[in-house]
């Protein structure tokens, strides 16, 4: 079974992001290639104050485990380590396509896994028992997953009646430099930036 | 209740979220009562979200979405998941395209209320609280609210008038009936000037040209239902419904309704909508949950076995309160039911909508060696539940705080009196319990916590220092805050202040071992004899524990009449017998007081003519009672 590159899936779960966000929340989100930001960091103006719900994903091109045709994915740690020290309040998510057809374009968000990285974080270390490794292989029997159904009330706005928020939480270029820092080519490569538009 | 309907418990960003409005089980209100409680901005919350669920109530959009939720509900029963999330699809464009006039709505009229009630210096600090956002749909208004020429009972019906032309979709029409069909088409309906924030700039343009906000604009409502049982959007709404009923008739008048039927309104729901408000909400519970469960979870865990935060259905959630790096969190996950088994817990929380009303005891736990605390958070839940131990069976219920205390929260607690094991604690409004207390004529059954029969209630922890440690873990977790009884700023310490101190004042008084289960357990004048009646002191309505006897002998009465008989010769003699009442024995006191009761002569009385009475052993009694 031939599994699409990381782009097909950028591109496919972007695009759907898109219309979720813009059809069903009726807000705007504007996406971001990481390296996109990096190239053109001297003067680099998003042009939206980022809001803090705003949100990462890096993208991770799935392997099939033979012969139960498990979808595997493989998280290099220092990677994971590194995202999770920068703090800017902005969440993480890995998404992890579990399919591999092109013509899983139209369902692609109900057949991908999403996982926060701290919460991805502290599963590895918890089945790797805080043994040293570099990278790890996960699936959704080793690693407690969430499906776009669960994931997607966290975007969701409610009637809610709420104070001074406690944390600033827009973040500035410099934030993203900062959160670049340390990450390898790949990883930015396949890492996105999805700025959700305030009113 | 959300949780078996599907519901989440839910993760928030790091915000000081003070209470929500949701369309859930057609609508209702969350208030976070520490947090509130702790900020003094209890009523700002409750009159904001009161608003919103007006708003819906009353605007077609509102209509239609609390249409939608009924179907959810009914299609969530008859487990039609696919058309759940059809309807869930459909409803979430419509209310996200709702929310900025929702918005604007609720803050210009909660600052509206507040300058009206409590004075323009309270709603500017109450302005002045507000985050960027809310600021910002507070200014929307400002046309309005600024103008020094309008009085405030005006201000707040062109707000709601604006508001209503806002959402006053025609939601019968073809165009938009159309447009339900696929989800694009919706977003394409909304997309120019009939999206809800593009009425609200066309309403205030019209005002500001003094132009009439009337829209010919009525619902057909017979003919939106059929038409969308037609497309298959409505499969099981089909029978009538008083509350959507009542709504519909308002909704239909939307735009001729003058300020006198606006105000008749809103104090006629008033009522209805103070049922939705819920000061403790597991729904909205801002759960981290962690890798591990503890090892010990302290004094006490909440229990929940629906909640779709769980993975393997096997599990149950587990959810505690601690301090995580000095805040107050709610800390959770799934396990086994086994491992609270050995655990050292005191208690055990679970939800009342797990509780099974009928059987009256837990839905999903076996059987407990500790106290189980029944955290409702449902004003007709537990009016039903006060009411059905009232009816059969005897009520011991406390609030905290008199009428007297001018207190906008509050806690009841209640119990059955043969069942000290089971203590149900509801958080609600002050006028909510005021309102139960009265509804239900049970004003003489109630106690408040500086009254040392409150304790009555908690029993089954034995002695003061378990009573406190219940109270201050009970109270931290509803108001999500320490509880710690040092810090006097500590909402939960604030709340329970009264409680506090009557179990301190004779935390020291030496007591015999179970002294206050036994206490608890005197019989009422309600106690049913099992089989046995006997005369025991009352003062200011409340059984002493004294009983009535001579020569050292109590007596036990096989009929009633016998014993008013007695109690009538006596009193010829002796006056003293007049504070003694005619009670039954039953198995509960008898079985939670016959080791002291073995240490007294105990005779049953077997002839009235006669006088006649026969010395009697525990054993013998024991196996009448217990039989």
């Amino acid at each position: 079974m031939e599994i699409q590159p990381e782009k097909f899936y950028e591109a496919c779960i972007t695009h759907h992001l898109v219309n979720h966000f813009e059809i069903n929340l009726d807000k705007k989100i504007y996406p971001f290639s990481i390296s996109q930001i990096e190239e053109k960091k001297e003067g680099y103006d998003f042009g939206y104050k980022i809001s803090n719900k705003s949100f990462f994903i890096q993208y991770k091109r799935p392997y099939i485990s033979l012969p139960q045709c498990l979808y595997n994915w493989k998280i290099e740690l220092e990677q994971l380590i590194t995202i999770n020290s920068k703090n800017y309040n902005i969440n993480t998510y890995y998404a992890l396509p579990a399919f591999s057809d092109s013509l899983g374009w139209y369902t692609a968000l109900n057949n991908t896994f999403f996982i926060n990285a701290i919460n991805l974080e502290n599963q590895i270390k918890k089945i790797n028992f805080k043994r040293d490794i570099k990278s790890t292989t996960i699936n959704k029997e080793k690693i407690k997953l969430e499906t776009w159904k669960e994931i997607k009330h966290k975007f969701e706005t409610t009637l809610n009646i709420a104070l001074k928020e406690p944390l600033e939480t827009n973040i500035k270029i410099e934030d993203i430099s900062n959160y670049i820092k340390g990450l390898n080519q790949y990883t930015k490569d396949t890492t996105w930036l999805y700025i959700v538009e305030e009113e | 209740m959300a949780l078996h309907s599907g519901g989440r418990i839910m993760h928030y960003e790091n915000v000081n979220i003070l209470g929500s409005y949701s369309l859930r089980d057609g609508g209702n209100i969350s208030i976070f009562m520490g947090k509130n409680l702790a900020l003094g901005t209890e009523v700002n919350t409750y009159i904001h979200e009161l608003f919103h669920m007006h708003l819906t109530n009353s605007s077609n959009l509102g209509l239609l979405l609390l249409l939608f939720e009924k179907e959810y509900n009914l299609a969530s029963n008859a487990d039609d998941m696919s058309h759940c999330e059809k309807i869930k699809e459909l409803s979430e464009i419509i209310f996200n395209r709702t929310i900025y006039v929702q918005e604007v709505y609720a803050n210009s009229q909660e600052l509206l209320w507040i300058e009206n009630n409590l004075g323009p210096d309270i709603a500017e600090e109450a302005f002045n609280l507000k985050n960027k956002d809310y600021k910002d749909y507070c200014n929307k208004m400002r046309i309005i609210t600024s103008n020094k020429k309008l009085k405030i009972e005006r201000k707040k019906y062109l707000i709601d008038r604006i508001c209503l032309y806002a959402l006053g979709i025609p939601i019968s029409s073809e165009k938009f009936i159309s447009a339900l069909k696929s989800k694009q088409k919706l977003h394409h309906y909304f997309s120019e000037d009939l999206h809800p924030k593009k009425r609200l700039d066309i309403a205030l343009e019209k005002y500001s040209r003094n132009e009439d906000l009337k829209e010919e604009n009525t619902i057909l409502i017979n003919y939106l239902l059929s038409e969308l049982r037609e497309l298959e959007i409505i499969k099981y709404f089909d029978k009538e419904l008083p509350e959507l009923n009542e709504v519909i008739q308002w909704s239909m008048k939307n735009g001729i309704l003058d300020e006198s039927e606006v105000r008749n309104w809103i104090e006629l729901n008033q009522k209805k909508m103070d049922e939705k408000v819920k000061l403790f909400d597991f729904y909205n519970l801002k759960v981290e949950r962690v890798q591990e469960v503890p090892d010990g979870f302290g004094f006490g865990v909440f229990v929940i076995k629906n909640c779709l935060n769980i993975h393997n259905k096997d599990n149950f959630y587990f959810i505690s309160h601690s301090l995580i790096k000095s805040n107050s969190t709610y800390v959770s996950n799934e396990a086994p039911y086994g491992i609270i088994e050995n655990s050292d817990i005191k208690v055990i929380g679970i939800s009342s909508y797990e509780y099974d009303l009928k059987k009256m005891k837990p839905s999903y736990l076996k059987e407990c060696k500790v106290p189980i605390v029944v955290l409702i958070d449902n004003f007709n839940h537990a009016k039903e539940i006060i009411k059905r131990i009232f009816n059969k069976g005897e009520l011991f219920i406390g609030d905290l705080y008199g009428q007297n205390v001018n207190n906008f929260s509050t806690v009841l607690f209640f119990r059955e009196r043969t069942d000290p094991k089971t203590i149900f604690v509801f958080p609600t409004l002050k006028k909510l319990s005021i309102r139960i207390i009265e509804e239900l004529e049970i004003s003489q059954e109630l106690v408040f916590s500086n009254d040392k029969y409150f304790k009555r209630i908690l029993s089954a922890f034995g002695d003061e220092v378990d009573m406190l440690e219940f109270s201050q873990w009970i109270f931290g977790f509803i108001m999500q805050s320490s509880c710690n009884f040092t810090e006097i700023d500590d909402p939960a310490t604030k709340l329970s202040f009264d409680l506090t101190k009557t179990m301190i004042n004779n935390i020291f008084e030496i007591k015999e071992p179970g002294h206050y289960r036994r206490w608890a357990s005197l019989p009422t004048k309600k106690t049913l004899a099992q089989p046995y009646y006997s005369l025991m002191e009352f003062k200011n309505g409340k059984n002493t524990g004294g009983f009535y006897g001579s020569d050292n002998v109590i007596i036990f009465f096989t009929n009633k009449i016998d014993a008013l008989n007695y109690k009538a010769k006596v009193l010829r003699i002796n006056k003293s017998i007049q504070q003694f009442h005619v009670v039954g024995i039953d198995k509960h006191f008898w079985n939670t007081s016959k080791k002291v009761l073995s240490k007294i002569r105990i005779c049953v009385y077997i002839n009235n003519a006669l006088d006649l009475a026969r010395l009697v052993t525990v054993n013998y009694l024991d196996s009448k009672i217990n039989s």
